[in-house]
């Protein structure tokens, strides 16, 4: 196996439905991976099954070709987790727990973790049980990245952060992921593993329904344009044209066409002879590429 | 196996518990054993028996004296019903003989015994007055006027004191009072003051016959005061008069005779009997602190600890920042283990380093306990904690949330003290005043009753087999919490 996270048929059945059921994944060296569901949907299930805290029912999970339940104390070695549920020991400070955690890793040198408090712009001494979401979030990365293992396990890192704080978080997670550290970040934001990810797995009710490369949505060879019209004949006009009309909105003269890349050249010059109001690009976004999937599915089923 | 990150920030959280709980033992212990044997409550105890004692004895003086005063009064009846009454009188001396014999087959006193005897010495003394029957007759006043209330009174107060005093008739006393733990020194320490100021011995020597005669004295003139009120009422010419005369007087009799022991019900007597011959230092240090008392805040402690040591951090999280940093289930459990009962083992060093520094300073005379028992029981005390830890560190184990692992492991555990309290009033080592038998029934539900501090007291070997099952008890416990630890999901 070449993966460095290797899923196979994973099951961790926990009746009624609930849990997750015959997941497989594998994620490369180097890769960053967006794992998005609603909540419930079993993200943290997985991540509890691969660092080997809950043993599955049913499939295997291998980090580093070691399998996950069998090898939890060898791979927790390779692996930094931020648990989704922030839940520090009894502790006086900050800086205590790091003191602690940097113990438990046998680290003497403590220059590395000064650097990323300073880059996170983290006051450790703050007292561990009064730390607002934010400081918890990044006293916990700091933590998990301390013995700069390989592998970074992410769970929801940004729930409960302000806009301008998970921005500073997921630039650190980026930076980290540049350093050529294989990522798994689960979220519910759409937008957020969008921007970042290399890769997006969608799990909705312990199923994975799709793993989206983001390259391709990004470079998606059709694009949707919205075009309104300063009169009727206009409209009326250009609906008769050879274009795909994907929504049509009579009472504003307004089209949504899907086209081609290489014939937007063509519409533009079409377009020359019409009286228009605006054009606009529609954003084609992971969230509705998944709600096609998600609705694919659904027509399957039925 | 062993974690020594983890041991470090175990201490670090619960450091603070462990010294103020620690401390609070320790002093409670040393109170405890200061108070109760400091003396005070020995003292209070033996108050509370010369009390008793020196009533039933006065009692016992006065109705002898109101006994011999009749056998006086009846002899110089049949005495004065001579003309001349000579104590070589054949016939009154049959006559007096025939009296001493239906004294003492109405009381069941054998001939030869030493009751006939006093019977005896008593009616033949009141008219042969010198004539030697082995008994001390110097206090007797010379017989002047034969019908003479004085010297009847004189009589028989001066024959019982000279009685009482008598060598012989002290052993006898101090056999029958040995069963109330009373020897001859405390005997000779039941004092009064007397004319001079000095504080004497009520019931020996000079100064007890001087004591002894008074009270008697002191007694019969009641009596006779309150005999004369009451034939007062009497009609002398009805024919049951003397019937009535006789019921009166044995009313009188039992009435002054009545002692404080034989006038509480018989089993508020025994257990006062009891009372005295307890052994207080060994129940409040043994039984009161070593099983109930001392057990509450290291119970309290076990129950935050063990449940802070595993189900508190898997609750919370915190676990994951240990595990994440490959330490192992395995070491995790063996050193959270190895805390929880190195620290009870801990403080139980410091109950045994106070507990005998507190015995130094003891009046040991007083107290039955030696330094083994003492040592055995801090032994037992530590074996107690180790199986209600086991209990508390298995529920830990066992369960994901803090409300389970606390509500049943500490609740389990708080019950067993709190049967263990209950079982405490119904348990042996209470008198059996302020026993309720009942209640030894909590002493079945208890695991804490396998501490069996009786037996270590009582030099028995049966506490012995008791602490190897609390060993086991604790060693199982945690075997089946680590085993369990190692296999659960955690939620993390």
């Amino acid at each position: 196996m070449d993966g460095v996270i290797v899923i196979q048929d994973l099951t961790k059945d926990y009746g009624k439905g609930r849990g997750i059921f015959h997941l497989n994944l594998e994620i490369k060296k180097g890769e960053m991976v967006g794992f998005v569901g609603t909540n419930g949907s079993g993200k943290t299930t997985t991540i509890r099954c691969l660092l080997g805290y809950i043993k599955p029912t049913g499939g295997k999970c291998y980090v580093l070709n070691m399998e996950s339940w069998e090898n939890a104390s060898k791979i927790a070695k390779h692996i930094g987790y931020v648990p989704g549920e922030i839940g520090f020991p009894d502790l006086p400070t900050g800086t205590a727990f790091l003191k602690g955690q940097a113990e438990f890793f046998h680290i003497k040198d403590m220059s590395y973790v000064d650097e990323m408090i300073k880059k996170l712009q983290l006051d450790p001494r703050a007292n561990l049980k009064r730390m607002s979401k934010g400081m918890k979030q990044k006293t916990a990365l700091v933590a998990a990245l301390m013995n700069n293992a390989d592998i970074l396990i992410l769970d929801e890192p940004t729930t409960g952060l302000d806009p301008l704080m998970r921005i500073a978080f997921i630039d650190m997670i980026k930076e980290e992921h540049k350093k050529g550290k294989t990522i798994l970040m689960s979220s519910h934001m759409f937008n957020e593993v969008e921007d970042t990810c290399d890769r997006v797995v969608l799990i909705s009710d312990g199923h994975i329904i799709d793993v989206a490369d983001m390259d391709k949505i990004k470079n998606r060879k059709i694009k949707d344009f919205k075009i309104e019209f300063n009169n009727k004949e206009d409209y009326e006009k250009f609906k008769k044209q050879k274009y795909k009309i994907i929504r049509d909105q009579k009472q504003y003269n307004q089209v949504t066409i899907s086209i081609m890349d290489e014939d937007i050249d063509e519409l533009f010059k079409d377009l020359k002879d019409y009286d228009l109001k605006f054009i606009s690009e529609v954003k084609y976004t992971l969230e509705k590429y998944f709600r096609e999937k998600i609705k694919e599915k659904e027509k399957q089923n039925v | 196996m062993f974690s020594k990150a983890l041991f470090k920030q175990s201490c670090k959280a619960n450091g603070i518990m462990w010294i103020t709980i620690t401390i609070a033992v320790c002093i409670m212990l040393a109170c405890l054993m200061m108070i109760s044997g400091g003396g005070n409550l020995g003292e209070m105890r033996t108050g509370i028996t010369n009390t008793m004692v020196q009533d039933t004895m006065d009692k016992q003086i006065q109705s002898r004296a109101l006994n011999y005063y009749n056998i006086t009064d009846n002899t110089l009846e049949i005495i004065n019903s001579y003309d001349s009454p000579n104590p070589t009188n054949v016939f009154l001396l049959t006559d007096l003989k025939k009296y001493i014999d239906e004294i003492c087959q109405s009381n069941n006193y054998q001939e030869g015994t030493d009751e006939y005897n006093e019977v005896l010495a008593l009616v033949y003394g009141t008219i042969i007055d010198g004539i030697d029957i082995g008994l001390d007759y110097t206090y007797l006043t010379k017989p002047i006027d034969m019908k003479d209330e004085v010297y009847m009174r004189e009589y028989a107060s001066s024959f019982l004191s000279s009685n009482m005093v008598s060598e012989q008739n002290v052993d006898k006393v101090l056999n029958q009072l040995s069963q109330y733990s009373i020897d001859e020194e405390d005997y000779k320490n039941l004092t009064y003051t007397n004319e001079q100021g000095q504080e004497v011995s009520r019931y020996t020597g000079e100064s007890g016959k001087v004591y002894i005669k008074d009270l008697s004295t002191d007694s019969i003139v009641t009596y006779l005061a309150r005999l004369e009120y009451e034939l007062e009422s009497l009609d002398p010419s009805d024919p049951s008069f003397t019937e009535q005369e006789n019921a009166i007087k044995n009313a009188l009799i039992a009435e002054v005779g009545e002692s404080f022991l034989s006038s509480l019900p018989q089993s508020v007597g025994e257990s006062l009997q009891e009372l005295g011959t307890m052994d207080l230092f060994n129940l409040i240090t043994g039984s009161i602190f070593f099983k109930v008392a001392g057990l509450l805040l290291p119970i309290i402690y076990i129950i935050m600890v063990a449940n802070n040591l595993i189900a508190g951090q898997v609750d919370s999280g915190s676990m994951a920042y240990i595990l994440s940093t490959s330490t192992k289930r395995k070491q995790v459990v063996y050193t959270q283990a190895t805390y929880l009962v190195g620290s009870l083992f801990l403080m139980c060093l410091c109950t045994t380093a106070v507990s005998f520094l507190c015995f130094m300073f003891l009046d040991t005379s007083m107290i039955t306990m030696t330094y083994g028992e003492l040592a055995l029981l801090n032994i037992g005390f530590f074996i107690t904690l180790f199986a209600i830890s086991g209990i508390s560190f298995l529920t830990s184990c066992w369960f994901n949330r803090t409300k389970h692992s606390m509500g049943i492991g500490g609740g389990l555990n708080m019950f067993f003290l709190v049967a263990t309290i209950l079982g405490l009033f119904g348990s042996k080592v209470l008198p059996s005043v302020v026993r309720i038998d009942s209640l030894n029934f909590f002493n079945y539900c208890s695991i804490i009753t396998l501490f069996d501090e009786m037996s270590i007291l009582g030099g028995t070997t049966t506490f012995i087999w008791k602490l190897a099952i609390l060993v086991v008890v604790g060693i199982v416990c945690y075997v089946i919490g680590a085993e369990k630890f190692k296999r659960k999901d955690l939620p993390l």
